[in-house]
């Protein structure tokens, strides 16, 4: 679809207006609640461990091809790591992937150090670009925990093939790891390999859990109201398709009025 | 290359403007660029499009600049002696009166006797654009030039941390030295071999460099996935629990029945379309975990992460954002 | 018995490289070993490349054959890659060669082709042109603009020649002159086909995936919905292909490694287990002698 058509339109207008108007009332002091997530209990713990055993913690933003909002999602949790961890006095790392998302990381952590009241602490050798090459990452990941033997990791944001060459390896050191993505194909490995893994939307959750913010804990409201309403829609949808006119929507919500299946079936009137 | 240098002067002269932005300021104006920013791409997917004729700065070069009257189809048909569908003139006829001009002199170009200009031909000269449409690709290539900026940023970091590691001599300098060494000498290997001879030493030096060293170091590191999965596969699959015990069943099931060794300790069951036996099948078993078990989960989870991404776009574009990072003083 | 819980990793690593080696060095050793079972993702590939190739408008078309992988999953996308490409060729469709994730992308497909190229008469110009790499960036924009003018926004080839001059690409102005979009891919490039050029047109483009395996999950429902009309599912799907195209090459010789290595995980897992009972059962013996 290169352009909205009228359903695309209504649709998506709803679907913002809704997600705007519950992140505002939030903001102006409308109470929300949500649920807890164990995963990101387990922040605490994890950060924890590393202050016992006295080594670092390594924190993951993955892959990315620009400054996008998955990223920036796993930045803004790592911020909230990296936090804590500067509060007890211990040492932060994170190899970055994309060198446009570099200075946003290095003024996150050092912000989330000056935060913890631990600006002096922050050393920019700690928040550094590796490579914008898959493995060529995934291998300077694993060299890192290999040499540096870290306590724990946290690898957030999306990831592809090389998710459990670093997962495994921070589990060959013994590290405790947390991981969250949104790329569902990499879930199985990090269920295998992590101690605590992140899934679907409890991902976009992770942040207003960690830090309460009124305009976060809206917006997962927001998407939980929206999320029904999709829902409403597709329990309709089926019901009318199935009982009234097997046909009712089949022009609304598509931008061509008939399926490649069919146009396969007789490809001779393409050819006319 | 004077292009080049005189956007490099500019770009440079701008990020000098920008630094010298009073504080209070500042977040204003990330506000409003993001936000005019974001409209771009917004206002050219919702605005209504309307019809255009398609590739029209090639018809230029070939017809010339056309006059800002619309031209008269039949006369003009009749003028070339050749005839036009009326439904196709129709369509043609939406268009303004420039580009009508352009699509019917494009039109009688390809019609001949024994192919004659229908609709469907008609709808190759049109296409659907709104007034940004035109304008996309250039905003696209700003974006680029603005996160090609940034590789200098990466290449700074990567040498001020490794050059610090060999000036103070700490353990692992050798690797550190070894890694500038690579950057510089592939950067030049690959640059060099585009101004250089062909088959000269510099294309050799790069071959060897990237095909002979690059590509296979890449393709070992993916092939190291294939041992891990194999640990994490032994330590993961207990059965510990029912769902540790309903995962284990359904790897187990998925694996055999994608290979044909698995395959061959059930083919001796019928597969006809009508055979209820069939379905026992490990490779069947295997596409229906697949197709009805695990496919709706992900389309769940799918639905979930688009609101997710839409939420934090909008909260981003708007700058309702209040996040660790857009909170503190710039 | 309480080996199998502290088996050393180094011990499964070798067992797997053992296990993956032999019928790689030694192809007769898999001789006896089953053909993989045709499954319908595969058919309805293979189906679908018939079905455009029996068309006859697709002379006058494109295919598009998208190479969005690295050297890292060679092993996987290039396999997809060669059987479909000579698929194209054995039905003498017009194709171009084009990537936008990775650079070596390009140049892998061009390696495919220039495997092939002589066995069945293909020229580069005339049946086939190379488009080359586009940055991931500014993907989205390119094919938007490339669906109403395709050689403008795709400019050169990699032979630095404009694509609107290349003997293949005449006649061919925009989606509407593309009849197959082949993708293959290391990392989630398709959603941009998707969304941006399949349905852009007068009528949508059949589309065919090539994922690695472990992506495939994530492309089963766009061929549930009819969105992907064919997908070959990593290794596996390409030895099929080969199969079906009679046509054996590595994928078919890999096949079996893969047999044996799923077999290695099953028996492991199986290994894995009857260890953790044993030292339960220990564990509860002890207990219960206190």
């Amino acid at each position: 679809m290169n352009h909205a058509t009228w359903p695309a339109l209504i649709l998506l207008l709803t679907m913002s207006i809704v997600i705007v108007v519950t992140v505002v009332s939030a903001q102006q002091g409308k109470q929300y609640f949500i649920r807890r997530i164990p995963g990101l209990s387990a922040i605490d713990e994890a950060v924890g461990r590393a202050v016992e055993m006295g080594r670092g913690i390594l924190l993951s933003t993955g892959l990315s091809d620009g400054i996008d909002i998955i990223t920036l999602q796993a930045l803004a949790i790592c911020a909230n790591v990296a936090s804590s961890a500067a509060r007890y006095g211990t040492r932060v790392q994170m190899p970055v992937y994309n060198s446009a998302m570099l200075p946003i990381a290095e003024d996150t952590i050092s912000n989330a150090y000056n935060q913890a009241g631990r600006g002096d602490a922050y050393s920019p050798d700690d928040v550094r670009y590796l490579s914008n090459q898959q493995f060529a990452y995934a291998a300077g990941v694993a060299g890192m925990i290999q040499r540096e033997k870290f306590a724990a990791t946290f690898l957030f944001g999306t990831f592809f093939a090389e998710s459990l060459i670093m997962a495994e390896n921070a589990n060959m050191v013994g590290a405790i790891q947390v991981a969250g993505t949104p790329s569902t194909t990499q879930v199985p490995f990090f269920i295998a390999a992590c101690d605590y893994v992140i899934i679907g939307d409890e991902y976009y959750a992770a942040t207003a859990y960690l830090t309460r913010q009124p305009t976060l804990m809206g917006s997962i409201v927001a998407q939980d109201r929206v999320k029904i309403g999709i829902l409403a829609m597709v329990v309709i949808g089926a019901l009318c398709t199935t009982f009234v006119n097997p046909n009712l929507f089949k022009k609304l919500l598509a931008d061509q009025s008939y399926p490649i299946g069919e146009l396969l079936q007789n490809p001779k009137e393409e050819g006319k | 290359m004077g292009m080049i240098f005189v956007g490099l002067l500019i770009g440079i002269a701008i990020l000098f403007v920008l630094t010298m932005v009073p504080n209070r300021l500042r977040k204003p104006l990330i506000v409003l660029v993001t936000f005019l920013s974001g409209c771009f791409y917004a206002v050219e997917f919702f605005y209504p499009t309307h019809a255009v004729v398609a590739n029209k700065q090639d018809l230029i070069k070939k017809y010339g600049v056309p006059t800002q009257t619309a031209p008269d189809f039949a006369a003009e048909a009749q003028k070339a002696g050749k005839a036009l569908d009326p439904e196709a003139v129709k369509k043609l006829q939406e268009l303004s009166p420039e580009d009508a001009q352009l699509a019917l002199k494009a039109a009688l170009e390809v019609t001949t006797p024994e192919k004659p200009f229908g609709p469907d031909a008609a709808e190759k000269l049109v296409t659907q654009e709104n007034f940004l449409t035109p304008k996309f690709k250039d905003v696209s290539d700003w974006a680029l030039v603005l996160q090609a900026f940034a590789i200098g940023l990466g290449i700074y970091s990567l040498m001020s941390v490794h050059l610090r590691n060999i000036a103070m001599k700490r353990s692992g300098w050798g690797n550190s030295a070894t890694l500038i060494t690579a950057i510089f000498l592939m950067a030049f290997a690959h640059i060099g071999k585009e101004y250089s001879s062909k088959g000269g030493w510099l294309e050799t030096l790069d071959n060897l460099l990237y095909n002979g060293l690059m590509k296979n170091l890449d393709a070992t590191m993916f092939s190291i996935i294939a041992f891990y999965i194999v640990s994490a596969a032994y330590r993961a699959f207990r059965v510990r629990s029912v769902e540790a015990t309903i995962l284990l069943v359904a790897a187990a099931l998925v694996m055999l029945g994608n290979v044909p060794i698995g395959q061959a300790l059930t083919n001796w069951l019928p597969n006809g379309k009508t055979d209820v036996l069939g379905n026992l099948r490990l490779e069947n078993i295997g596409q229906w975990i697949l197709k009805k078990a695990s496919n709706p989960a992900t389309m769940a989870i799918d639905f979930g992460l688009a609101v997710g991404a839409l939420a934090t776009s909008l909260r981003l574009w708007l700058s309702l954002e209040r996040g660790s990072y857009f909170e503190e003083e710039l | 018995m309480n080996i199998l819980n502290n088996l050393d990793r180094r011990m499964l690593y070798l067992l797997l490289a053992i296990v993956i080696a032999i019928p790689l060095l030694a192809p007769a050793v898999t001789k006896p070993l089953p053909k993989p079972a045709i499954t319908g993702f595969t058919q309805s590939y293979y189906d679908t490349i018939e079905k455009v190739a029996a068309d006859p408008g697709a002379k006058n078309k494109i295919v598009i054959v998208s190479c969005n992988f690295a050297a890292g999953t060679l092993a996987e996308n290039l396999s997809q890659c060669e059987a479909t490409v000579r698929h194209l060729m054995m039905r003498k469709l017009k194709f171009a060669v084009f990537g936008f994730s990775d650079p070596q992308g390009r140049e892998l497909g061009q390696q495919v082709v220039d495997k092939l190229a002589k066995e069945y008469d293909y020229q580069y110009g005339r049946d086939y042109v190379n488009w080359g790499y586009r940055p991931a960036g500014a993907a989205v924009a390119l094919l938007k603009t490339a669906v109403n003018d395709l050689p403008g926004a795709m400019g050169k080839d990699i032979k630095g020649m404009a694509i609107s001059q290349v003997a293949c690409m005449q006649g061919i102005k925009g989606v509407n002159d593309v009849s197959l979009i082949c993708e293959f891919a290391a990392s989630a490039t398709l959603p941009v086909w998707i969304q941006f050029y399949q349905r852009a047109g007068k009528s949508p483009i059949p589309t065919l995936y090539g994922p690695t395996s472990v992506m495939a999950t994530e492309a089963v429902n766009y061929v549930e919905s009819g969105q992907l009309q064919g997908m070959l599912i990593g290794l596996k799907g390409a030895s099929e292909y080969e199969l079906l195209l009679q046509k054996e090459g590595f994928a078919s010789s890999a096949s079996a490694s893969l047999s044996l290595s799923h077999l290695l995980i099953v028996v492991l897992i199986v290994l894995g287990n009857i260890g953790m009972f044993v030292e339960r059962k220990q564990r509860a013996a002890a207990e219960g002698g206190r």
